[in-house]
């Protein structure tokens, strides 16, 4: 076999020289930010939308209503919200993913988010109390004061019970704690006994989903009428929800952790020894043994960072005013995460673990998500016979544009060649 | 007391059968020495596929036989692209999956407000002993098969080889793509008949979700049974116990003072696949036995043995 070393080929003609039947051979060197870096990542979008789309066509979906309905997910203001929180889980999966650990897990990360930071803004930052119908009116005009239920039987209020800045703040240390913590489970069974940390992760995520049902039904179940009947929590107090951008759904807030996680995590992989030690613990951890470091502390560390940054995203989707409430999962295909847990793989993948490229990927893929949000209400009001699922708007272009991405990356590290 | 085995034989064997063959075709496939990360989405598209099929054909074994062979398809799919191309076998697992998961829904939602709406009978296969026995002793057997077939033939010396180095078989004149299709074809097909029993046998209906969690029990029972297609009776046993006696257990645990919620109840298998395959690999014996192939989920790229 023959090593070559690239000189100049594109991606494409690559393609089809392996589609004809070439043979690979590895490429020997490559520049940090050649067209591979960029192009792989562009055309596994586009050949996995265009297998979605022939999926979706196969039904009955019009082909330019999928073109119209993805174009608008670009556009979409809601497209705004999903990419901050694509990021801040993006960002974290990174860490992970170059230490070589696939966490996949963010989903049961961020659930266990959601329920320490609605712990703390239900029951320490803010107080839910039944008052006498009589004495209801007297409390509207108390600062802090808010009415949950006003029924004229049972009214419920909430209490604010300190400085609201803090109880945000103490919001997502306890949600980052809780995220961080639940991720240390799958990575001890790696460290220290061996178990595959995607299975573990994964069958934890199904963990976290009915401990969370427990909890919504059980422990945390709202005092309201409304809350005692539908199984939900009571809605946070107006003053601990983060604070909307005018005119969008994205929380101020919500931005700032994720740029605060974006720049912190870049300055802890390049310019500390952390970051260097995640890299090699990645590529080549008998170096690490070699020079006396334990690497499995670095499999936890990646665990222990990825969780974190996954607790942070669930309590941001937990305290956006749009929704503000824990509500019981019907069905584990629709969790209260959107699954952005996995869209996040998608984005971490995209953006060849780099850290720099996540913000970018990050949008893109929260257009993809929202478009498909959009196909999914655009289908089902036009043809209503169609009933496609949430899930499948989900899972389809996701599965499908990783399936081409992984199998076109190989193009980033070999060359095809005809062997003559 | 003959009654009583009789009973619980006939009330637990559905989810034994589904259990089991699935973490047998586990076994088979990661012998092999691929990750088999894409099992829980093969299961959720043959329950999907299974309920079509048997809302179409009308009859649950030829809905059996289709829904197997599409999803040894898709194990044979696998099996090339880790074992022609130098990617990982993780991330192809994990995007299968996704795939998987996606077109369960797609495929079955339609379908099953069909049959809801113009009230299309489902064939399934009746709840008489026969009928159920028969399954359990098929899927003994075929156990058994599959334990000659991975120790005492030539195929399952090439297919271990193939697991534990890759390498060193294809140089002994071993075709470790070939080998790996087999094995993937036969694993994927037992995933594909477990999960088809999953609706023709156990839940005899559909719903968005339906099967999906399952792979995972069956990937943790295969892989707290060393992928021994014996010692994964017992352990499947165990399991299947566990999930079809939950709410036994739950009224049990309640009688002694220790409250248990529903939400408990249907955690508690997936509480045990992490829990189990831990003390299998922790008790030192039964670790060294258990150890999976030891290129297990490596990358074995052919044309680079050279470099």
């Amino acid at each position: 076999m023959v090593v070559v070393k690239r000189v100049s080929a594109y991606t494409i003609c690559d393609l089809l020289r392996l589609l004809s039947g070439g043979k690979l051979a590895v490429r020997s060197s490559r520049a940090c930010f050649d067209l591979y870096y960029v192009g792989i990542p562009i055309l596994s979008i586009g050949i996995g939308l265009l297998i979605s789309a022939i999926i979706f066509y196969t039904v009955g979906v019009p082909l330019d209503l999928f073109i119209n309905e993805i174009g608008a997910g670009f556009q979409s203001y809601q497209t705004l919200r999903y990419s901050v929180l694509l990021l801040m889980l993006s960002v974290g999966l990174v860490m992970s993913f170059k230490a070589s650990v696939w966490n996949v897990g963010a989903e049961g990360q961020m659930i266990w988010g959601m329920l320490a930071g609605g712990f703390v803004g239900l029951f320490i930052a803010s107080c839910a109390i039944y008052v006498s119908p009589s004495e209801l009116s007297s409390y509207i005009s108390v600062p802090g004061v808010e009415v949950l239920d006003a029924s004229p039987v049972k009214p419920v209020i909430s209490v604010l019970r300190m400085n609201p800045l803090l109880g945000q703040l103490l919001m997502i240390l306890a949600a980052m704690l809780a995220g961080g913590l639940w991720a240390l489970i799958p990575a001890f069974l790696k460290a220290y006994v061996g178990i595959d940390e995607v299975a573990s992760t994964l069958i934890l995520n199904y963990v976290a989903y009915q401990v969370y049902n427990h909890l919504v039904a059980y422990v945390m179940r709202g005092l309201s009428v409304q809350a005692r009947q539908f199984l939900r929590t009571d809605r946070l107090n107006s003053a601990l929800l983060f604070e909307s951008l005018p005119g969008t759904t994205v929380t101020l807030q919500e931005v700032i952790l994720s740029l605060l996680f974006f720049v912190s995590m870049l300055t802890l992989y390049k310019y500390t020894s952390i970051g260097l030690r995640l890299r090699v613990a990645g590529s080549n951890p008998q170096l690490l043994r070699s020079v006396g470091i334990d690497e499995r502390k670095y499999v936890l560390m990646a665990m222990l960072l990825s969780g974190m940054l996954a607790g942070a995203a669930g309590v941001s989707i937990l305290a956006n005013p749009g929704i503000g409430k824990l509500e019981k999962i019907a069905n584990v295909v629709t969790p209260p995460t959107f699954n952005l847990g996995y869209t996040a793989i998608l984005v971490s993948w995209l953006s060849m673990l780099d850290l720099r490229l996540v913000p970018v990927y990050a949008y893109v893929v929260a257009s993809l998500f929202q478009g498909g949000g959009l196909l999914q209400s655009e289908v089902n009001a036009r043809f209503p016979g169609l009933s496609l699922t949430g899930a499948a708007l989900t899972y389809i272009p996701i599965g499908s544009i990783l399936l081409v991405y992984v199998v076109l990356r190989v193009l980033v590290d070999y060359s095809v060649r005809f062997r003559r | 007391m003959l009654d009583q085995v009789q009973g619980f034989v006939l009330s637990i064997t559905p989810i034994f059968t589904c259990l089991y063959l699935a973490s047998l075709g586990n076994s088979i496939v990661e012998k092999s020495g691929i990750l088999n990360l894409a099992i829980d989405g093969a299961y959720t598209l043959g329950t999907a596929m299974a309920f079509i099929a048997v809302a179409s054909v009308r009859n649950p074994t030829l809905a059996l036989i289709i829904t197997s062979f599409l999803i040894g398809l898709l194990g044979i799919l696998i099996a090339f692209l880790t074992t022609k191309l130098p990617i990982s076998h993780g991330a192809v697992g994990l995007s299968t999956q996704f795939v998987g998961y996606g077109l369960a829904s797609f495929l079955a939602y339609p379908v099953s407000i069909k049959v809801r709406n113009e009230g299309v009978p489902l064939n399934t296969y009746l709840p008489v002993t026969e009928v159920v026995l028969s399954y359990l002793i098929i899927s003994l057997l075929i156990g058994v098969i599959t334990h000659v077939l991975m120790y005492r033939s030539r195929l399952g010396v090439a297919i271990r080889a193939v697991g534990e180095n890759p390498a060193v078989a294809s140089s002994l004149g071993t075709n470790v793509l070939g080998v790996r299709v087999i094995a993937a074809f036969m694993g994927y097909i037992l995933i594909g008949v477990a999960s088809s029993l999953y609706i023709l046998l156990y839940t005899k209906n559909w719903q968005e979700g339906a099967g999906m969690g399952y792979g995972w029990i069956s990937f943790a029972i295969s892989i707290s049974a060393g992928r021994h297609p014996l010692v994964g009776m017992v352990t499947s046993l165990i399991f299947a116990s566990l999930i079809r006696y939950a709410y036994v257990l739950q009224d049990i645990l309640i009688s002694y003072g220790i409250n248990v919620s529903n939400y408990a109840v249907i955690a508690m298998p997936f509480i045990a696949a992490i829990i189990i395959p831990l003390t299998a690999s922790v008790i030192p014996q039964m670790r060294r036995r258990f150890t999976p192939p030891k290129h297990l989920g490596k990358i074995f790229f052919s044309e680079e043995r050279s470099v």
